[in-house]
C-alpha cells in the first residue's frame, strides 16, 4: 500500500516567483495497482513521481510505502533515494553506455546495502529479469548496441531485478515510434500484472493512460483535478479541464434550468438559445452557469431533416471542414457561432457546406456548475 | 558530505595564498620574515614611484599590443583553415600541436636569437645596407609585443577555430545568396556573429598577457623595460627580498585581473548565447576562395614558418654550436653533437625530466580528482555547488608570478617540509590549474543526461558509488582531455615555478631559464629540442583524445 | 702514450703528496652519502669537472649542484632557513657569504687544506676561504672590432662610437657594476670618478640580466662588440674553442675572489667539509687550473700564466672580501643612482 498525503513541493525561481511544483497531493494505492499520473507538461506529474522516488525533497507531506515511512515533512524523515528500494524507468532509459546489458541490470544488486548478493544469485536474478522483459541472451551485449525498444526493456529489467514493491515509470514510451509504443503498452501492462508490483506511471498521452491504468489521477497546475478509473475519467469528467484534456471534447456554455440531484439528468439552456438534456454527475443548481461537454464520437452526424429519437438532443449546423482519417471522418461543424468537433463513420462523406443535424444522448452529455 | 570534504580541501589550497598576499602587502617584516607591524607604505610607494607607474603603463601597452597581434594572426589563420578551401591546412594544426608541447621559454629564446642584434634579420639588413647598426632592437616594447603575440597565436587559432566551426553556415550562405562577396560576407556576417566570442577571447588573451613572464623577463628586462610581473620578480629575488612591495604589486595585479575576469564572464556568457542560437553538429561548407586559395596557402605556410619552423630551426642551430653565433658558413664548420652528448650522459638531465613529468602528472591527477567531484556537484547544482565553483576558480585571478610569491610565502611559514621540495611546485600547479579542470569536468557533466545518475541513485547506489561507477567512467573522455591539457601546460609555464624551484627540486622551464641566464645556451637548446619531441607526442595524444571525445578545448 | 703514462704518474704522485683528508671525516662523509653545492660558478666550465674529480676520489658521495647569482644563492638559503628545511651544504660567491652572515647561516670552519693560504685569502673566523681568483676586465669581438680600434683604456670607453654597444651584467656584486664603480672611484678619485661614471652612463651600457659569462657570450655572438666586467679567463676558454673574442688589458684590472663557505646546520656537515677540503687542496685547485680557472692556492700555477698579474704584467685593483662585505652596498647605491 502506497500512501501519499499532503505532498507539496514548490519551485521558486530566482525572482522569488512561483515557478511550478505540486500542492497538497494525496492518493493511496492498494498493492498491485497500475496508477497513472496524467496531465500536460508542467502540471506537476513528474515532480510528484520524483518526490516518491526520492529524487526531489518535498516541502511538506508524507509518503508511506507499506509500513515504511519514506518521507515525513513534519518529522523530518527523508529516506535517501538509494535506500527506498524502488524501481524506476526513466524517460531517456538512462542505460549506462559504459556497461554491458548484464552489468546494467545487475547494478541494483551490486550496490545493494541491505544484503550482499552472491555471484550466482546475481546471475540468476539478472537472467530472470532479462527473461521477463524478453531479452534473454542479450546479457553480453554492450549497452550502446541496442535499439530503442531494447533499451527500454533493459531499463525495465533493471528496475524490477531486485523485486521492488513499487515501480515508477516516467514517460517510458515517449521516445518510441507509434507502432512500437502500442505494442509496449500492452506488454508493460501484462508485465506489471504478472509481477504484481504497484506501478506509478507518468504520461501526457491520454490514450496510454486510459489503456493501461487501474486508476488515473489527472493533474493540472500542481494539483490532482480528478482521481478515478479510466471509464469514470473518460465518460464523467468532473470539470472542464479533464473533459478537454482527456479527449478533444466539445464544451458548451450555458445555465442550468432547474435543480438537479447528483447523477441525475437535468436541462441546460445554452448561451446560443437551444436547450439540451445532460447528466449532472455532481448535481446542479437552478440558474447557475454550467459547462457541458460532449465527446466528438458520442455525436451522430446526419444530413439535415432527420427527426431525432425522443429524448435525444439535436443541434443543427453546417459542415465547415472534413478530414478523412481512414477509420473515421472528423468534421468541424459550425453551430451558430460555435464550432463542434464530430467523428463520423468512414463510409459517409459529407462535403463542406452540407447542412447537418447533430444528435447525442443525455447519458453521454455531461454537465456541471 | 563529498561537497564538504572537497570544499575543505579547496579552501585549504585556494584561500591561504590570497590571504598571505594581502597580509604581506600591508605589513612590515624583519630579516627572517616575521611580521612586525602594519603599514600602507608599500602601496604608497606604488602610487608615488614613477617606475611603478611606468610599469603599469608598460603592462597595459604590452598586453593590449600582443592581444591585438595574436588575434589578428591566429584569427585569420583560424578562419582560413576552418571556413575556406585554403590548401595546406595540416600545417596550421601541426604548428599548433607542436607549440602546445614546447615550453614558452624555448620559443622566446629562439625569437631572441632570430630578431637579436646578430640574428638573421639584422644580419641580412647589415649585409644589404652595409650599415653596422641593427634594423630592429628586439629588447624593446615592439619586440616584446611581437614575440608575445606570436606565443599566443596558436591558442587563439585553436579557440577561434572552434567558434568558426560551430558557426551556422546557413547565415553565411544566405548572405552569399543575397549577392554578397566573400569579403562582404566575412565582414558583415561572419565577423559580427563571432564578435562576442572574439571579444571574450581578446579579454582572455589580455589577462594572460598581463600575467606573462617569459617575454618580459627575457626580452624586456635587458632593454630595461619593466612590467608588473618583472617588478614582482625583481622585488622577490633581491637580498633581502622586498616582499611587501612584491605583495603590494601582486595585490594590484590580482585586483586588475579580477575586474577583467568579471567582464570576461559576462562577455563569454553573451558569446555562449550567440553560440546556442547557431546550429551545431554538422560541418559548415567552406568558402571557395577561387584564385585567392593560393594567397591563403601562402599565409598558412608563412604562419607555419614563423610560429614553428623558424624557432625550431634556431634551436637546432643553437644546439649544434659549441658557442652561440649567427647563422653562417663559418658556424656550419664548427657544428658538434657535444651538447646532445652532455644532455644524454649527464644524470642531472634525466632526473630533471623525471621530476618535471612527475610533478606535472601528479598535479594533473590531483586537479582532475578534485574537480571531478567539485565540477560534478557544481554542474548538477548540488549542495554548495556554487561555493565549490567559486573556490575552484578563484585562482584565475593570480598571474603566475604572483601565485609563485604567495605560495612561497605560505609554505615558508607552514611548519611542514614543503618549501624546497617538489611538493611546493605541485601544490602551486594544482592551485593554478584547478579552474581548467573545472571547465573540462563541468562541460563534460553537462553532456551527460542527468537521468543516468538518477537511475543509479534509485537503483540503490550512494552518491559516492554513483560518482565512482557511473559519472567517472562516463566522464573519462573529459577527464583525460583535461588531464593531458594540464599536464602539457604545467610543463610549459615558467612563471609559477620560477620562485618555487630549488636545486633539489627543479622543473624543466625553470631549469631552462637558469641555463639561459647562466650562459648554457647550447645545452639548453639541445635539451629543449629533445623535450619538445617528447611533449609533442603527448600533445598528439591530447588532440586525438579531443577528436574522439568531441570535447572542446578550454584554455580559460 | 709514454708521455701520458708519465703524466699520469706525476699526477698520482702529486695527489699522494697532497695532504689527504682526515680518514674520520671521509668515513663520516661517506656515511652521509651526499652533499649539495649552491654555486655561482659556471656549471659546464668548472662545477661539473670539479664534481667529477671529487666523485672519482670519493665514489660513495653524490654531489648535487646548482648555479645562480650570489644574491639568488643567498636568497634560496635564507628561505630554506625560514622554512626550517636547509638543503644547501656549501656555497660560493664573491659576496654570498656576507648576505648570509647577518642571518647567522654560515658555519665556522677553517679548512685544513687552506692552512698554507696567505692570510688575506681566508677569514679568521672560518666563515670563508678563497676558492679561485677573478680578474675583471673588458673584452671585444675580434670580427667586429680590430685590435687597433679596440679601446685600451677606460677613457677609450667614452668614445661616442661605443654608445649603446657596451654590455655588462646585472649582477650586483664586486664582479658587476658595483665593482666597476669602485674601480673607477679608486682610480680617478671621488670627484673625477663620479664625473667619469656619469659620462659612462651617458654611453648607455646595456644591462644583460644574466651572468658575466652570458655577457661575454653576447660579445662572441656579435650581439655587442664590447663588454666590461667580464673575466679574462672566460675569454681564454672561448678563444680556445675558436670564438672571436679577446680580453683587453685595461688597467687596472679588478681582482676579486670567489669565497667558499659551509652552511650552518648543513644537512650533510661532514660531506660539506670534505668537499670544501677537496676543492681547496692542491688536487682540487689543480682541477681549477686544468679548466683555465685561476686557482687561489699559491702552490698551484695557472694554466695560462698570462691571465694572472705577475706573468701577464698587468696592474690590479684588489677588492678584498672585507671590502666586498662593507663597501659593496655603497657601490651598489652609487650604481643605482647613476645608471637607473
Amino acid at each position: 500500500m502506497l500512501t501519499v498525503r499532503g505532498l507539496t513541493k514548490i519551485y521558486v525561481n530566482r525572482y522569488d516567483a512561483h515557478a511550478g511544483g505540486v500542492r497538497d497531493i494525496a492518493f493511496s494505492l492498494p498493492p498491485g495497482t497500475f496508477f497513472t499520473l496524467l496531465g500536460p507538461s508542467g502540471c506537476g506529474k513528474t515532480t510528484t513521481l520524483r518526490c516518491v522516488a526520492g529524487l526531489e525533497r518535498p516541502d511538506a507531506g508524507t509518503i508511506t510505502l507499506g509500513e515504511r515511512v519514506l518521507f515525513d515533512g513534519a518529522q523530518r524523515i527523508a529516506v535517501p533515494m538509494n535506500q527506498r528500494g524502488i524501481g524506476m524507468v526513466f524517460q531517456s532509459y538512462a542505460i549506462w553506455p559504459h556497461m554491458t546489458v548484464f552489468e546494467n541490470v545487475a547494478f541494483p544488486l551490486r550496490v545493494a546495502k541491505q544484503r550482499r548478493y552472491p555471484r550466482e544469485e546475481i546471475r540468476t536474478l539478472v537472467d530472470q529479469a532479462l527473461g521477463t522483459v524478453g531479452l534473454a541472451g542479450y546479457g553480453d551485449r554492450p549497452a550502446t548496441r541496442l535499439s530503442g525498444g531494447q533499451q527500454q526493456r533493459v531499463a525495465l529489467a533493471r528496475a524490477i531485478v531486485h523485486h521492488p514493491q513499487l515501480l515508477l515509470l516516467d514517460e517510458p514510451l515517449s521516445n518510441l515510434d507509434a507502432t512500437l509504443r502500442e505494442e509496449m503498452r500492452t506488454e508493460l501492462r501484462r508485465l506489471q500484472q504478472d509481477i504484481g508490483v504497484t506501478a506509478i506511471y507518468v504520461t501526457h498521452d491520454q490514450a496510454e493512460a486510459l489503456a493501461m491504468s487501474d486508476v488515473i489521477a489527472v493533474m493540472d497546475h500542481g494539483r490532482i483535478v480528478q482521481f478515478g478509473a479510466p471509464r469514470d475519467i473518460y465518460f464523467r469528467p468532473e470539470n472542464e479541464f479533464v473533459a478537454s484534456f482527456i479527449g478533444a471534447a466539445n464544451l458548451l456554455e450555458g445555465a442550468t434550468t432547474a435543480d438537479v440531484p447528483a447523477g441525475g439528468v437535468g436541462r441546460v439552456r445554452l448561451d446560443s438559445g437551444e436547450e439540451i438534456a445532460c447528466t449532472f454527475p455532481a448535481g446542479g443548481t437552478s440558474g447557475q452557469a454550467a459547462t457541458t461537454s460532449i465527446r466528438p464520437e458520442s455525436i451522430s452526424i446526419v444530413t439535415s431533416g432527420v427527426i431525432p429519437a425522443d429524448g435525444t438532443n439535436l443541434l443543427r449546423g453546417t459542415v465547415n471542414a472534413a478530414s478523412f482519417l481512414g477509420a473515421s471522418v472528423r468534421y468541424d461543424v459550425q453551430v451558430g457561432q460555435r464550432m463542434l468537433r464530430v467523428i463520423g463513420p468512414a463510409e459517409q462523406a459529407l462535403a463542406r457546406g452540407t447542412a447537418v443535424s447533430l444528435t447525442f444522448a443525455p447519458q453521454t452529455t455531461v454537465s456541471g456548475n | 558530505m563529498i561537497a564538504l570534504v572537497v570544499g575543505l580541501i579547496l579552501a585549504l589550497l585556494m584561500l591561504p595564498p590570497l590571504w598571505i598576499l594581502i597580509q604581506d602587502s600591508v605589513t612590515t617584516t624583519d630579516a627572517i620574515g616575521n611580521v612586525t607591524g602594519f603599514t600602507f607604505a608599500h602601496f604608497r610607494r606604488l602610487v608615488t614611484d614613477r617606475d611603478a607607474l611606468r610599469s603599469v603603463w608598460n603592462t597595459l601597452l604590452f598586453a593590449s599590443g600582443s592581444t591585438v597581434l595574436s588575434l589578428i594572426s591566429g584569427g585569420v589563420l583560424a578562419w582560413l583553415v576552418e571556413r575556406t578551401n585554403a590548401p595546406l591546412k595540416i600545417l596550421a594544426y601541426l604548428a599548433t600541436i607542436i607549440s602546445m608541447g614546447t615550453p614558452y621559454i624555448l620559443h622566446v629564446i629562439a625569437w631572441l636569437f632570430l630578431l637579436g642584434k646578430v640574428g638573421p634579420l639584422n644580419d641580412t639588413y647589415r649585409s644589404l645596407t652595409g650599415s653596422s647598426d641593427a634594423l630592429f632592437n628586439v629588447n624593446s616594447m615592439a619586440g616584446m609585443i611581437l614575440i608575445e603575440g606570436l606565443l599566443w597565436s596558436p591558442l587563439v587559432f585553436l579557440l577561434l577555430g572552434a567558434t568558426f566551426r560551430a558557426a551556422n553556415a546557413d547565415m553565411e550562405e544566405a548572405a552569399r545568396m543575397s549577392g554578397a562577396s566573400v569579403l562582404d560576407t566575412l565582414w558583415r556576417i561572419s565577423l559580427r556573429l563571432a564578435m562576442p566570442a572574439l571579444l571574450a577571447l581578446a579579454l582572455f588573451v589580455f589577462i594572460r598577457a598581463i600575467g606573462g613572464f617569459e617575454v618580459p623577463a627575457l626580452v624586456g628586462m635587458p632593454g630595461r623595460i619593466f612590467v608588473l610581473t618583472t617588478d614582482v620578480y625583481e622585488a622577490t629575488i633581491i637580498v633581502p627580498p622586498d616582499l611587501g612591495y612584491a605583495a603590494a604589486f601582486s595585490v594590484v595585479m590580482v585586483a586588475i585581473v579580477a575586474a577583467l575576469l568579471y567582464f570576461y564572464g559576462r562577455l563569454s556568457k553573451r558569446a555562449e548565447r550567440f553560440h546556442s542560437v547557431t546550429g551545431k553538429g554538422y560541418r559548415p561548407r567552406p568558402f571557395d576562395l577561387g584564385r585567392g586559395r593560393w594567397i591563403a596557402g601562402a599565409i598558412i605556410v608563412g604562419n607555419f614558418i614563423l610560429v614553428l619552423a623558424l624557432p625550431l630551426l634556431t634551436l637546432l642551430w643553437m644546439s649544434l654550436l659549441p658557442f652561440l653565433r649567427s647563422f653562417s658558413l663559418a658556424g656550419l664548420a664548427s657544428l658538434t653533437l657535444k651538447n646532445y652528448r652532455t644532455v644524454f650522459t649527464t644524470p642531472g638531465y634525466v632526473e630533471l625530466a623525471l621530476n618535471s613529468l612527475s610533478v606535472a602528472a601528479g598535479a594533473a591527477t590531483c586537479v582532475m580528482l578534485l574537480t571531478a567531484m567539485a565540477g560534478w556537484i557544481a554542474a548538477r547544482n548540488g549542495p554548495g555547488g556554487r561555493w565549490l565553483d567559486q573556490l575552484a576558480t578563484l585562482s584565475l585571478v593570480f598571474p603566475g608570478i604572483c601565485l609563485g610569491v604567495a605560495v612561497m610565502e605560505v609554505y615558508l611559514r607552514v611548519p611542514l617540509p614543503i618549501y624546497g621540495s617538489l611538493w611546493i611546485i605541485a601544490i602551486a600547479y594544482v592551485i593554478r590549474y584547478m579552474p581548467f579542470g573545472m571547465r573540462y569536468v563541468y562541460a563534460g557533466v553537462l553532456q551527460l543526461h542527468h537521468e543516468l545518475e538518477e537511475a543509479a541513485g534509485v537503483a540503490g547506489a550512494s552518491s559516492l558509488t554513483t560518482l565512482r561507477r557511473i559519472v567517472a567512467p562516463l566522464l573519462t573522455p573529459a577527464l583525460v582531455a583535461g588531464w593531458l591539457f594540464i599536464f602539457l601546460i604545467a610543463n610549459k609555464e615558467l612563471s609559477i615555478a620560477v620562485l618555487l624551484a630549488s636545486p633539489g627540486a627543479q622543473v624543466i622551464a625553470v631549469s631552462i631559464f637558469d641555463q639561459w641566464v647562466n650562459g648554457q645556451g647550447g645545452e639548453l637548446a639541445a635539451f629543449g629540442l629533445v623535450w619538445t619531441v617528447l611533449m609533442t607526442v603527448i600533445a598528439c595524444l591530447f588532440f586525438m583524445q579531443m577528436r574522439r571525445g568531441s570535447t572542446d578545448i578550454y584554455g580559460n | 702514450m709514454r708521455f701520458f703514462l708519465l703524466f699520469a704518474t706525476l699526477l698520482l704522485t702529486r695527489a699522494a703528496c697532497a695532504a689527504d683528508a682526515d680518514p674520520a671525516l671521509v668515513a663520516a662523509a661517506q656515511k652521509e652519502g651526499q652533499v649539495t653545492w649552491y654555486s655561482t660558478l659556471i656549471v659546464n666550465q668548472i662545477v661539473r669537472p670539479m664534481v667529477d674529480a671529487f666523485s672519482k676520489k670519493y665514489p660513495g658521495i653524490t654531489v648535487q649542484y646548482s648555479r645562480a647569482t650570489s644574491s639568488d644563492v643567498a636568497l634560496k638559503i635564507r628561505n630554506e632557513a625560514r622554512a626550517r628545511r636547509v638543503q644547501a651544504d656549501i656555497f660560493d660567491g664573491s659576496n654570498t657569504v656576507f648576505l648570509l652572515e647577518e642571518a647567522n647561516l654560515v658555519a665556522d670552519y677553517q679548512p685544513k687544506s687552506a692552512a698554507s693560504y696567505p692570510a688575506e685569502l681566508k677569514d679568521p673566523n672560518g666563515h670563508w676561504t678563497a676558492l679561485n681568483l677573478f680578474y675583471w676586465t673588458s673584452a671585444y669581438n675580434t670580427n667586429l672590432v680590430s685590435a687597433a680600434d679596440s679601446p685600451k683604456t677606460y677613457e677609450d670607453l667614452l668614445d661616442p662610437k661605443w654608445k649603446g654597444k657596451i654590455a655588462w651584467t646585472y649582477d650586483l656584486t664586486p664582479g658587476g657594476p658595483p665593482g666597476f664603480v669602485h674601480n673607477i672611484l679608486t682610480m680617478y678619485g671621488q670627484d673625477k670618478g663620479m664625473a667619469y661614471l656619469k659620462k659612462f652612463a651617458a654611453q648607455e651600457p646595456v644591462t644583460i640580466p644574466a651572468a658575466q659569462r652570458v655577457v661575454l657570450d653576447k660579445v662572441i655572438s656579435g650581439e655587442y662588440p664590447l663588454a666590461v666586467m667580464i673575466l679574462n679567463y672566460h675569454a681564454t676558454i672561448s678563444q680556445k674553442q675558436g670564438a672571436p673574442v679577446q680580453w683587453i688589458k685595461m688597467e687596472p684590472l679588478l681582482q676579486s675572489m670567489s669565497l667558499v663557505s659551509v652552511v650552518k646546520d648543513a644537512p650533510h656537515p661532514n660531506a660539506a667539509r670534505l668537499l670544501v677540503e677537496f676543492m681547496l687542496s692542491d688536487e682540487g685547485q689543480q682541477v681549477m687550473a686544468d679548466n683555465d680557472y685561476l686557482p687561489a692556492s699559491p702552490a698551484v700555477p695557472a694554466k695560462v700564466p698570462g691571465n694572472k698579474p705577475d706573468a701577464g704584467h698587468f696592474k690590479v685593483n684588489v677588492v678584498s672580501p672585507e671590502m666586498a662585505r662593507d663597501d659593496n652596498p655603497k657601490w651598489t647605491e652609487i650604481y643605482k643612482d647613476i645608471f637607473r
